[in-house]
């Protein structure tokens, strides 16, 4: 067990220090490095995917590749554009074998699977109106998300929700940064027309 | 620079990519066009009502789910770490669940004759052996013990008696 000193030197230890130590087998270090990072590879999932049911699953097999993978860890990247890079490929990988039971399922002329719908965890609020009208927002939201093409998608969310650099993303989706610029100016065009109804509210345009 | 070519830098404008001289471009054109400038305002509105999107949090006990994958922690429970210090975890689950199977059904057999020896109908004569090996005879097709045994016995009894 890790005494109090061991444990503030875990926690102010770099992400990228700290998958070193993991790749040596030390597991306290990897402790902290998925306490550190669980909830944004879990939002990341849930946002790219649109199913909460699937997302803790993806997001635990994460980092069960992250551990096995930490010996090939090379200190050029952020451990972040590495993590996520193991994450967007599981996705994708999830995505399409979803493809491929839906098609058998076409074949089979089985009732085919409608499109999961993004489940919404909302903060607790007073008024159960407000609830109801975030929830409301927060769904089309989801829904116009899953709308766009897959690297339109991912783009756009390590952009939105992480704060990642053009150049970071690139490393993650393994393109270039210009590509990276033109993902993001089609997302966020798409974006801008499904969500509409709710720039004309906020706006008055 | 066009207005075209200005809203394709809109995007990378707003996330802070462009170099110093490209954001000097787009902000002397956004000075001077208002639909540029609206296309501006529309898309961080839209950047912005993004960030109604709820975030969702991993359900207690997110970690120890994940070594438990990788096997960093132990089994719960007593028979869960006997299991991995006497090194029986290589064995198949279903090898272990035939193996402990044959065992009581074996045990169940010799404690089954051991009650049926003190029975009326039974047959010392037929069922000579005795102890741990009498208990094999639970794979015989009238195993002793069984309701067909004891069909037998009761059939054989009532014609030594007749007789």
């Amino acid at each position: 067990m890790p005494d109090t000193a061991n444990r503030d030197w875990g926690n102010q230890t770099p992400s990228e220090e700290l998958v070193a130590r993991v790749a040596e087998g030390d597991d306290y270090a990897f402790q902290i490095l998925v306490n550190r990072h669980q909830t944004s590879v879990l939002n990341l999932i849930y946002r790219f995917m649109g199913d909460r049911s699937k997302s803790e699953d993806l997001a635990q097999e994460t980092f069960l590749q992250a551990w096995r993978a930490a010996k090939s860890f090379q200190h050029k990247s952020k451990f972040t554009t590495w993590l996520y890079r193991i994450c967007v490929n599981l996705c994708l990988n999830e995505i399409k074998s979803a493809r491929r039971k839906k098609w058998l399922q076409f074949f089979q002329n089985a009732p085919g699977s409608r499109h999961p719908e993004a489940e919404t965890q909302l903060d607790e609020s007073p008024n159960p109106e407000d609830l109801l009208l975030a929830r409301e927002r927060s769904q089309q939201i989801a829904n116009a998300l899953q709308t766009l093409p897959e690297n339109q998608r991912i783009a756009l969310i390590l952009k939105r929700y992480d704060g990642l650099s053009y150049e970071e993303i690139s490393r993650v989706l393994g393109c270039s940064a210009s590509a990276v610029e033109s993902l993001l100016v089609r997302a966020k065009r798409t974006l801008q027309k499904k969500l509409e109804i709710f720039l004309k509210k906020s706006a008055g345009f | 620079m066009k207005c075209q070519t200005i809203e394709k830098k809109l995007s990378a404008y707003q996330d802070g990519e462009l170099s110093v001289l490209e954001k000097e471009q787009v902000e002397r054109h956004l000075a001077g066009c208002h639909s540029c400038l609206e296309q501006h305002v529309r898309l961080k509105q839209t950047w912005h009502i993004l960030g109604d999107l709820t975030e969702i949090r991993p359900t207690p006990g997110f970690y120890k789910r994940v070594s438990h994958k990788i096997g960093l922690t132990p089994e719960k429970g007593l028979l869960g770490s006997c299991w991995r210090n006497w090194g029986w975890g290589a064995l198949p689950s279903p090898v272990f669940a035939s193996v402990i199977l044959a065992i009581g059904m074996l045990c169940g057999a010799y404690i089954g004759n051991s009650f049926i020896k003190t029975q009326p109908f039974h047959n010392v004569a037929a069922y000579p052996e005795e102890g741990f090996l009498s208990s094999l005879k639970v794979f015989d097709p009238v195993p002793p013990g069984s309701l067909a045994d004891n069909y037998e016995r009761l059939l054989s009894y009532n014609e030594g008696h007749i007789r």
